[in-house]
C-alpha cells in the first residue's frame, strides 16, 4: 500500500478517536508517525498540533451547529488553557521531565479511578442544582445543565494547559474529566466542549512549530485529510453512542496513557 | 454559568466559520497533496514556511492551507467576540479578548523568536 494511502488511514483513525473522546488525535498521530513512518519526533509533534486543529474544527463545526459544545465555558476556559499551554512550554526545558510524567501518571490514573466508580456507581452523577443533560436521547425538552466551581475548573484548565504544554499530550484528557466530574456537565457536552477548546489551545503551538519549518507538507497533508474526515465521523459517532459507553472507553484510554507515562517517569521508554 | 450551549446566533456563526474555514484549509492542502504526487520525487521536507512559500508550488499551497487551518481558532474567536459585543455580554467578550490577545501575543513572539 502506497505510503501517502497509509498516511491518509492513520489520520482517519485519529481523526474518528480524538473526535469521538475529545483529545484531539494526538495521542496516536505522535506514535505512529515517529514508529510507523521514521518521522522525527519534532516533526511528529509539529504535525500532531496542526491534526488537533483539523479534528477540533472539523468536529466542532458539527457540535457547535447541534448545540453540544459548550462555547462560552470553552472560551472562558480556553484563555487558562492557552495560559497554562505557554507557561509549559517555556518550563519544559527547565523541569525534569521524569518528575513531571510521574506526577501527571498519578494524576491520570486518580482521574481514571474516580470516573470508573462514577461508572459503577451510577450512570449519571449528580451534583447540587445539576439537571438532565438536554442532548441524552430521553432528554428533548428537559432544562438544561448547569456548570458548577468555575473558578476551580479555571485553576484545572491552568494545570491542564500546562501539562499539555509541558508533557506533549493533548489537554483533552484533563479538560473532558475537568467538564465533566467537576463542573458536573454531561459526558457528551464535555467532550464536545473539549473539542472546541484543544483547537483554541494547540493554534499557537502548532504556529510555532509552522514558523521553524518543523512540518513537512508532505508528510503532514495526507495526515490532515485522514484526520479531517475521522473527525466529522467521530463527531458523529459521539452523538450516537450512550454517555456510559462514551465514559468506558475515555477510562481505558486515560488508564494507557498513565502507563505510558509510569514508563516514561522510570525511565523505561 | 447556567448555560445549556450557546445562543442560536453564536453558535450558527461559529459553525459557519468553523466549516467553510475547514473546508477552504482542507482543500487547499488536498490541491497541493495531489499536484505534489501529480509531480512526483522527493518534497523539499520541513522548512521554515517563509522559505516554503516563497518557492511557491505545490508544498507552498499545503502550506498555505496549513496555515490557515492553524489561524482558524483566532478566527472563530474574533467572530465570538464580535458576537458577545453585539449581545452585550460583557463577561464573555472579555474571556474571548483575553484569549485572543494572549494567541496573538504568542504568535507574534514566535514569529519575532523565529526571524531573530
Amino acid at each position: 500500500m502506497p505510503t501517502e494511502l497509509l498516511l491518509i488511514l492513520s489520520g482517519l483513525v485519529a481523526g474518528t478517536f480524538g473526535a469521538m473522546l475529545g483529545l484531539g488525535g494526538g495521542l496516536l498521530i505522535v506514535p505512529i508517525l515517529t514508529l510507523g513512518f521514521g518521522a522525527p519526533i519534532t516533526t511528529a509533534v509539529g504535525t500532531s498540533l496542526v491534526c488537533v486543529i483539523a479534528t477540533s474544527t472539523g468536529a466542532a463545526a458539527l457540535n457547535v451547529r447541534a448545540g453540544r459544545a459548550d462555547v462560552r465555558l470553552g472560551i472562558t476556559l480556553g484563555a487558562a488553557t492557552v495560559v497554562g499551554a505557554a507557561s509549559g512550554g517555556i518550563l519544559a526545558g527547565i523541569l525534569p521531565e521524569r518528575t513531571l510524567a510521574g506526577l501527571f501518571a498519578a494524576l491520570l490514573a486518580y482521574t481514571s479511578y474516580t470516573m470508573l466508580r462514577g461508572l459503577r456507581g451510577a450512570s449519571v452523577e449528580r451534583h447540587p442544582g445539576s439537571e438532565p443533560d438536554p442532548t441524552a436521547p430521553d432528554g428533548p425538552g428537559a432544562p438544561l445543565y448547569r456548570t458548577h466551581r468555575l473558578p476551580l475548573a479555571w485553576a484545572g484548565s491552568l494545570v491542564a494547559g500546562h501539562a499539555s504544554g509541558l508533557l506533549g499530550v493533548g489537554g483533552g484528557i484533563v479538560s473532558v474529566p475537568l467538564i465533566r466530574m467537576l463542573m458536573g456537565a454531561p459526558m457528551r457536552v464535555a467532550v464536545a466542549t473539549s473539542n472546541f477548546m484543544i483547537g483554541i489551545t494547540a493554534a499557537a503551538g502548532a504556529a510555532a512549530y509552522l514558523f521553524r519549518g518543523e512540518i513537512d507538507p508532505r508528510q503532514a497533508a495526507p495526515v490532515v485529510i485522514g484526520v479531517t474526515m475521522g473527525a466529522a465521523l467521530g463527531a458523529g459517532i459521539a452523538a450516537r453512542i450512550r454517555p456510559a459507553w462514551l465514559s468506558g472507553i475515555f477510562v481505558v484510554v486515560v488508564a494507557y496513557v498513565a502507563v505510558r507515562m509510569v514508563l516514561r517517569a522510570a525511565g523505561l521508554e | 454559568m447556567s448555560e445549556g450551549g450557546p445562543s442560536r446566533r453564536l453558535g450558527t456563526r461559529i459553525a459557519m466559520i468553523l466549516r467553510t474555514g475547514t473546508l477552504l484549509a482542507v482543500a487547499m492542502v488536498s490541491a497541493g497533496f495531489v499536484l505534489s504526487l501529480a509531480a512526483g520525487g522527493e518534497g523539499p521536507g520541513a522548512r521554515p514556511i517563509g522559505d516554503l512559500l516563497a518557492v511557491g508550488g505545490a508544498d507552498a499551497l499545503t502550506t498555505a492551507g496549513l496555515l490557515a487551518l492553524t489561524m482558524l481558532p483566532l478566527a472563530v474567536l474574533v467572530v465570538a467576540a464580535v458576537t458577545f459585543a453585539a449581545e452585550r455580554e460583557r463577561r464573555y467578550l472579555l474571556s474571548s479578548l483575553a484569549t485572543l490577545a494572549l494567541l496573538v501575543a504568542g504568535l507574534v513572539a514566535t514569529a519575532l523568536l523565529t526571524a531573530s
